[in-house]
């Protein structure tokens, strides 16, 4: 039986791999929004961390022009026991080179937190949805030429995630490319005008987002 | 932008030596993190030392044929010493293991975390060295000029530990086991390594110290300082021998460097 999901297995006599992505081959241009969809395991954020750089690819060429700036996971750098204000002085020391960027950006993040008093208690005190408000916002807070982005994950009261998209929106309307991975057809068809379905690590379909979303969603229902 | 052949030199080494804020703010972290909630915080560090190094000296010069204000100084040069080594080895297994949540979501140079881990080791071993030098002024044989080839030797000591931090944290991140390995083998070299007790103890057999390289590590910090001498046999042989991890670590490193963020 062959399963839907996942790259291909490799056994080998001391260590098996798995070869998440393979015979991949995009050209992905300025003004670009492309949406990654496709089953658990089909490789989105594992092309999302080859994009980023993270990973290398062990065969083929990747050539980007622009700044990367990438929100693969929530809470980047964020220790609960150093205090709010902490956190985000030691994030964008991590993520942003220029020192005066970066008290601007600081104090950005601190404005669109709401955590006012908060931030000088130790984050282990914050309620989940306050520890959400200060990743998403250190996530948020770069304006990259390109922007890639896994699946956020929706946490908080209504009035924040209403700010949370806004915040989104703008990022992503500044960036001359976006790459976003997504379960949420919806929020795809609304942020994307090109779409990628991969399938076991590779690319099935990569066209514009109202062709790629009727195949997807044909073959899934 | 993104090279596939580029050096590890020009991807890792030149841009994270060059982003000192982003070493110095990890080193800071993680230095405040290990005493964090304890009231003396950082002072724990000369603290702890200088509790074991009079409990040491008070059982050893009892044991020993030294009296204690010889026996002192010598055992807290070493001491310290030792303690930077074991320290360098045993941390640098899980340099990259440590940072993996760091590893796998930026593209951070991998330097910028053996910097750091290097820079928090040595901040606290001149910490301890300091009361070491304290103990031999106060009560050992005082200042000489042979002790202006410290930076020298304690260069010789950062970097060498710099390449373990190549050497051990890839290692670790592939076979676990190696930071078992590493763990048990320093215990194992500090019973046969003249921490505790001077090569002369051993009367005659002191090859079996001068065969040690842990000696000759040890040796350019000691000579100096409780000897009033330069040991330039020892600064050859540690010279070299940090040459060549180096240059192992270097080649181990920049073979690997792409597999890491899935070893980690």
């Amino acid at each position: 039986m062959s399963g839907l999901t996942g790259g291909f297995i490799k056994r080998g006599r001391d260590v098996s791999m798995v070869q998440a992505i393979r015979n991949i081959t995009l050209k992905i241009e300025s003004g670009d929004r492309v949406g990654l969809i496709g089953h658990n395991g089909a490789g989105k954020s594992t092309l999302l961390r080859v994009l980023a750089g993270i990973y290398k690819p062990t065969t083929g060429l990747i050539s980007i022009e622009g700044r990367i700036g990438s929100l693969l996971e929530l809470g980047f750098g964020i220790d609960p026991e150093e205090t709010g204000w902490q956190n985000l002085t030691f994030v964008f020391k991590m993520i942003s080179l220029d020192a005066q960027q970066r008290a601007v950006l600081i104090e950005d993040v601190a404005e669109f937190t709401e955590l006012g008093e908060f931030l000088h208690m130790p984050v282990r005190t914050y309620s989940t949805g306050m520890q959400m408000r200060l990743s998403f916002g250190i996530a948020t807070a770069l304006s990259p030429n390109i922007l890639l982005m896994d699946e956020m994950i929706s946490a908080g009261d209504a009035s924040f995630y209403a700010k949370a998209e806004r915040r989104l929106q703008k990022m992503t309307d500044t960036a001359d490319i976006l790459v976003l991975a997504s379960h949420s057809t919806d929020l795809i068809a609304s942020w994307c005008n090109k779409a990628v379905w991969m399938e076991k690590g590779e690319v099935r379909a990569f066209d514009d987002v109202e062709i790629v979303m009727d195949e997807y969603l044909s073959s899934v229902t | 932008m993104t090279q596939q052949t580029d050096s590890f030199f020009a991807t890792d080494i030149k841009p994270g030596i060059g982003d000192f804020h982003r070493w110095t703010a990890l080193a800071l972290r993680d230095l405040k993190a290990a005493y964090r909630r304890s009231y003396l915080g950082i002072l724990w560090i000369s603290l702890s030392t200088i509790i074991t190094l009079l409990a040491l000296s008070f059982v050893y010069s009892y044991l020993f044929p030294v009296t204690l204000s010889e026996y002192l100084p010598f055992l807290g040069v070493s001491y310290v010493t030792w303690g930077y080594i074991s320290m360098s080895l045993i941390s640098s297994c899980h340099v990259f293991i440590n940072k993996q949540t760091y590893i796998r979501q930026q593209p951070l140079p991998l330097t910028v975390f053996v910097l750091s881990r290097t820079l928090v080791n040595t901040f606290i071993y001149l910490n301890n060295l300091a009361i070491a030098l304290f103990c031999v002024l106060l009560i050992g044989d005082g200042f000489s000029w042979a002790m202006l080839i410290l930076p020298v030797s304690i260069l010789i000591m950062t970097v060498t530990t710099f390449a373990m931090n190549m050497i051990l944290g890839v290692m670790t991140c592939r076979y676990r086991d190696v930071g078992q390995i590493i763990n048990s083998l320093t215990l194992l070299a500090f019973f046969v390594t003249p921490v505790l007790w001077k090569p002369e103890f051993l009367s005659g057999r002191a090859v079996i110290a001068y065969a040690n390289p842990f000696y000759h590590y040890i040796e350019i910090i000691r000579a100096p300082i409780i000897d009033h001498s330069i040991p330039y046999t020892s600064l050859i042989i540690t010279f070299c021998l940090t040459s060549v991890f180096f240059v192992i670590g270097y080649l181990v490193i920049g073979r690997k460097r792409s597999v890491i963020p899935f070893w980690v």
